[in-house]
């Protein structure tokens, strides 16, 4: 729940992105976080495995300055994608105001997006939280496999698994590239925001 | 790319900050993102880094050099559990391991008095709590290696250990002015019980400190008895010496 | 759905006066009022060195978090200490509320035993404005 600090004024929010193991997220915000170095000013925070994995999660905040006279602070984190890891990323997305499902758009991934949604939805429902009433964008990563001659799924069958329920807004993007990464963010951060306009009055 | 409405003001001035913070015409260099951030603050696994401690440490896993059979080692772990975790539990099994030597320990006037030192600043602490002053914790752990020293330093001479005494009856001294002044001068703990003072007055201590004048007169009269003996002591030592010279 | 306690500026205040007196005036280097989703909601410092409190922030509720999650896996309800010793600097947790984690952060001059019942103290004195 996004705290607000009533004496310095501030508005903390915590964005979450999730999805299936090896999907993107972690590589988002080192895209996000390399781009935008002179704007973030901050360390980004990484907890990770030998192999590179993410362990616990990573860690990204930012003040996006003052907005309705509160001062706006992002907390932008990913969760650990694998399966293994189901206890972590239940203790990530506590008090998350704002979701990136971030989608392996790998043909052979089309399962493991399906279910890890699922478990999303699973591990907000732990928290009295929906998916259905949480600020949520979808991102449909590494389209640029497609130039390598790896079979993608379509933005289409993304789509149909993923947002026939949810109709979120989506991006087909690039993570490794930054195609797209951007403007998730920026989406899900309107969105997020906007969700919190009756406490921001 | 379907989307949902935004809130109007709010939205419209959200998108603008974002745009202009992270805008899409950014030429800043675009690099390929590495799968291996050069920031990266920790990584599992490293074995190498110091655990956090939930347990106590247990009288026979204290770090020391003490014998297994050492009398005071008891009281070594004691001092150490008390830098650990201060409760009437612990202030209780310390004071009364100081007890226990003080009989042991009965006929050496200088231990005794090491362990007087023990006995006073453990009531103190035993009293006070979380009133106690900080300094108080340090003088626990400073009395006891001095006494250490005193008791397992081989061939260690009377004199030496008079001086190391000295060291910490001084100590005990000041700790007390301290003690004293920090009670004479201090604020009331709380905020909503706060009292208004005029600049030349000192503070008044609310009725839950009058017990610092107890604490006081019971520290007074510890050093006071504690000086005497000190005297009375090195008086008897001396005319010892005197007539082995003689 | 919202779980996190709603403070005024007067809590807030009040929160930090009980600080200060409790625990920097001890001389402890800093001390954080956070929520369990890593959300800052007091910081104070002693002037010292100064640290980057919301990362801090967010590693401490993942940690507590693990660690509370493991205390349950052996059937422990929770631990009653949790705390990382540093050459230097320390630090201490403790839990105010069901979703409000006290942090300090403090260097060797301060005993652990001592600084523990000082926390102690000063979650008592909180625990009445909330």
């Amino acid at each position: 729940m996004a705290l607000i600090n009533p004496k310095k004024k501030e508005v903390q929010v915590k964005i979450v992105y999730y999805g299936p193991g090896r999907g993107g997220k972690t590589t988002n915000l080192e895209y996000i976080n390399k781009k935008f170095k002179k704007r973030i000013q901050n360390e980004m925070v990484t907890v990770k495995t030998y192999g590179d994995r993410t362990l616990f999660f990573d860690f990204l905040p930012f003040d996006i300055g003052e907005i309705k006279g509160h001062s706006i602070k992002v907390q932008l984190y990913t969760v650990p994608g694998q399966v293994k890891y189901n206890a972590t990323r239940r203790l990530v997305l506590r008090g998350v105001d704002g979701l990136v499902f971030v989608a392996d758009s790998m043909d052979l991934r089309r399962e493991m997006n399906i279910r890890s949604l699922q478990n999303l939805k699973e591990n907000l429902e732990t928290f009295n939280k929906s998916i259905f009433n949480t600020p949520l964008v979808l991102q449909y990563n590494k389209r640029d496999l497609e130039e390598e001659g790896i079979p993608i799924l379509s933005v289409d069958t993304l789509q149909r698994d993923l947002n026939s329920r949810l109709k979120a807004p989506s991006f087909a993007a690039s993570a490794v590239k930054g195609d797209n990464v951007a403007a998730t963010m920026k989406k899900i951060i309107a969105l997020t925001v906007g969700s919190l306009r009756k406490k921001l009055e | 790319m379907t989307t949902k409405d935004d809130d109007g003001s709010l939205g419209a001035e959200v998108s603008s900050r974002l745009d202009e913070l992270f805008g899409d015409d950014d030429d800043s260099e675009v690099t390929p993102v590495s799968t291996v951030p050069s920031d990266a603050v920790s990584v599992a696994g490293e074995s190498k880094r110091k655990a956090g401690k939930a347990v106590k440490p247990m009288a026979d896993s204290a770090s020391d050099n003490l014998d297994k059979d050492s009398p005071i080692r008891n009281l070594k772990a004691l001092v150490f559990s008390i830098d650990w975790e201060i409760t009437d539990e612990t202030m209780v099994d310390y004071l009364v391991e100081v007890k226990r030597l003080m009989k042991e320990y009965k006929n050496d006037k200088i231990l005794s008095l090491f362990l007087k030192l023990h006995a006073s600043i453990g009531k103190y602490i035993k009293a006070k709590k979380a009133r106690a002053h900080p300094d108080s914790i340090k003088f626990v752990a400073s009395v006891y290696k001095n006494f250490e020293k005193a008791l397992l330093t081989p061939g260690m001479k009377q004199s030496q250990k008079k001086k190391l005494l000295t060291v910490e009856v001084k100590k005990f001294k000041d700790f007390k002015q301290r003690v004293l002044l920090r009670d004479s001068t201090a604020e009331p703990v709380h905020v909503v019980e706060s009292v208004v003072v005029a600049d030349d007055q000192r503070t008044k201590p609310i009725s839950g400190e009058g017990l610092s004048k107890e604490t006081k007169e019971a520290l007074d009269y510890m050093l006071e008895q504690i000086k005497k003996e000190i005297k009375a002591e090195f008086h008897t030592l001396r005319q010892i010496i005197k007539n082995l010279g003689a | 759905m919202d779980f996190t306690i709603e403070f005024d500026k007067q809590q807030i205040e009040s929160i930090e006066n009980i600080l200060q007196e409790e625990l920097i005036d001890l001389g402890v280097q800093s001390v954080i009022l956070m929520d369990l989703a890593g959300n800052v909601i007091v910081n104070l410092e002693n002037g010292g060195a100064s640290h980057d409190v919301y990362s801090l922030a967010a590693l401490a509720a993942g940690n507590y978090g693990a660690v509370s999650a493991m205390a349950n896996i052996i059937g422990e309800q929770e631990f009653s200490l949790l705390f990382h010793k540093g050459e230097e600097e320390s630090i201490h947790f403790s839990k105010v509320v069901e979703d409000l984690l006290l942090l300090t952060i403090f260097n060797k001059n301060v005993s652990l035993g001592f600084l523990r019942l000082k926390v102690a103290e000063a979650i008592k004195r909180i625990q009445v404005l909330i």
